[in-house]
């Protein structure tokens, strides 16, 4: 499994996000962005023969203040766990600390879990349900792409031949709230079922606004738009919550594999949503 | 491609392909010390010290170790004058195999680095990518707290 790929040519190492861009740019399809290395060092595709390591470019610097969360794309999970640990009452610490084993952490880093466009990548799944803004620099400029657009498009498409440089996520608001859901046999494992929950509430305690993702099905992240629909003029009351997860259940259409086959991880994905959604409508209330 | 890198304290420059991960390059220069498991990410048998940090050295490529200090086992210590962390894992049996010993204690050696009186969750938390398949975790989990104890209390006479 773990690779040696005698078709890389080059293994670089821009000095500069100029360089780093600009050599994405040139050998397009033909260069992978190694960041964490921990997707890269195992699978790497024939089409690739130019390697560009982000390690030199200082893209790895966290800022966490009220206003919000700036995340460099290379920093890794541990780091973000730690500096994130008070942040949005500490879903996105959560999420990272559920992502592998400490080893994985230590190296896999928030840009790779947003490209590598795997299905069980967590972090894209919480990021969407944020509405964090993820920072592509390409030769002709940076663009802030919302992070919603992993619920329905491959990283891979959305990013082409871009660099992330950085995620932005909103701070919290008083009467929002966030909430992330993995469900495990042991901490640190692929998920079973994933969901990201995140509410507005009103003065009466009624969702006004919700976001509702989950993963584990695709390269992409998923949102459950129906559910949201559901969950918006609610309370999120037993009752809704219920009728959501079953709708889920229903819904919801995972793949199996040889751990979880599709109909547990259908039930799942119910349990994981109702669960984030408890979590963030508990984190709006507490906040106000 | 050359690399050039300190590898348990020394200056080290070495010729690689740039398509090779590190763990191949270690084991292919003689540092067969780092053990191959899975070779997938996910037993930690390949654990390195990269600046201090464990990883797992399959999921690394060998020019991510450009400018870095790497530290295997053989970096630690050995029969002769064996780190705290190896004496406490022999003294209390945390050993049969050793496949996953170098991995576990370089997990070890990090923890204790940043935490020297680590918790019990914290020590889990810490090996939680280093598997056993025979020893198991109870006696990993005695020898780091052991070394804990010991070298807290060297540092106490020191302090004195
Ligand atoms: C044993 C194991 C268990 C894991 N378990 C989980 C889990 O439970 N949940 C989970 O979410 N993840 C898990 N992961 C992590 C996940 O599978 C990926 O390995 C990880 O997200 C990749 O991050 P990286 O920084 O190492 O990226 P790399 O491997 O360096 O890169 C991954 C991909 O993203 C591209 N890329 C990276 N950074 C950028 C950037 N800044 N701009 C543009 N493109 C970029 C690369 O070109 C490559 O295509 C696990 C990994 C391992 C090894
Ligand atoms: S051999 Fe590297 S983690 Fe198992
Ligand atoms: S001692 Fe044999 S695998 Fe741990």
């Amino acid at each position: 499994m773990g690779g040696y790929f005698p078709w890389v040519k080059r293994y670089l190492r821009p000095q500069s996000l100029d360089e780093a861009i600009a050599a994405m740019n040139e050998f397009k399809d033909a260069a992978a962005v190694v960041a964490g290395g921990t997707s890269v060092a195992m699978r790497l595709p024939r089409r690739v023969e130019v390697l560009v390591d982000l390690q030199d470019l200082g893209l790895d610097k966290v800022q966490v203040t009220d206003a919000g969360l700036k995340l460099g794309a290379m920093a890794n999970l541990r780091k973000v766990e730690k500096a994130a640990a008070g942040a949005w009452g500490g879903v996105i610490a959560s999420a990272c600390s559920t992502v592998g084993s400490r080893l994985v952490r230590n190296a896999a880093t928030l840009g790779g879990e947003m490209a590598a466009g795997l299905p069980w990548c967590d972090i894209p799944v919480l990021m969407a349900a944020l509405d964090a803004r993820v920072s592509v620099s390409r030769p002709d400029g940076e663009e802030a792409v919302s992070a919603w657009q992993w619920t329905s498009q491959r990283p891979s498409d959305i990013l082409g031949s871009g660099v992330i440089t950085r995620l932005l996520v909103p701070g919290h608001v008083a009467n929002e709230g966030a909430g992330f859901y993995k469900v495990m046999r042991v901490q640190g494992e692929y998920g079973a079922a994933v969901a990201a929950a995140w509410v507005r509430l009103d003065e009466h305690d009624t969702i006004t606004a919700c976001r509702l993702v989950s993963g584990g099905v695709s390269p992409h992240a998923v949102a459950l738009n129906y559910a949201q629909d559901a969950l918006v003029g609610s309370k999120g009351d037993d009752t809704t919550l219920k009728y959501v997860a079953s709708m889920i259940e229903q819904r919801f259409k995972p793949a199996s594999d040889p751990r979880f086959d599709r109909a547990y991880r259908q039930k799942m994905t119910g349990v994981a949503a109702k669960r984030a959604v408890q979590q963030a409508i508990a984190m709006a209330k507490g906040g106000r | 491609m050359k690399i050039t890198f300190k590898l348990n304290g020394r200056d080290e420059e070495w010729e690689v392909e740039p398509g090779a991960n590190l763990l191949d390059v270690l084991r292919e220069n003689g540092h067969t010390e780092v053990k191959r498991g899975c070779d997938t990410g996910d037993c930690g048998a390949c654990t390195v010290l990269v600046d201090g940090v464990p990883r797992s050295s399959c999921t690394m490529m060998a020019g991510q170790a450009q400018g870095r200090e790497i530290t295997t086992i053989a970096g630690l210590g050995d029969a002769l004058d064996p780190h705290p962390l190896q004496q406490a894992w022999v003294e209390v049996g945390a050993v049969q195999c050793g496949f996953c010993t170098p991995g576990m204690i370089l997990s070890a050696k990090a923890l204790l680095d940043e935490a020297p009186m680590p918790t019990e969750d914290q020590i889990k938390d810490a090996l939680s990518g280093n598997l056993c398949r025979c020893t198991g975790y109870v006696k990993p989990i005695e020898a780091i707290k052991l070394t804990a104890t010991r070298l807290n209390n060297d540092k106490g006479v020191t302090d004195a």
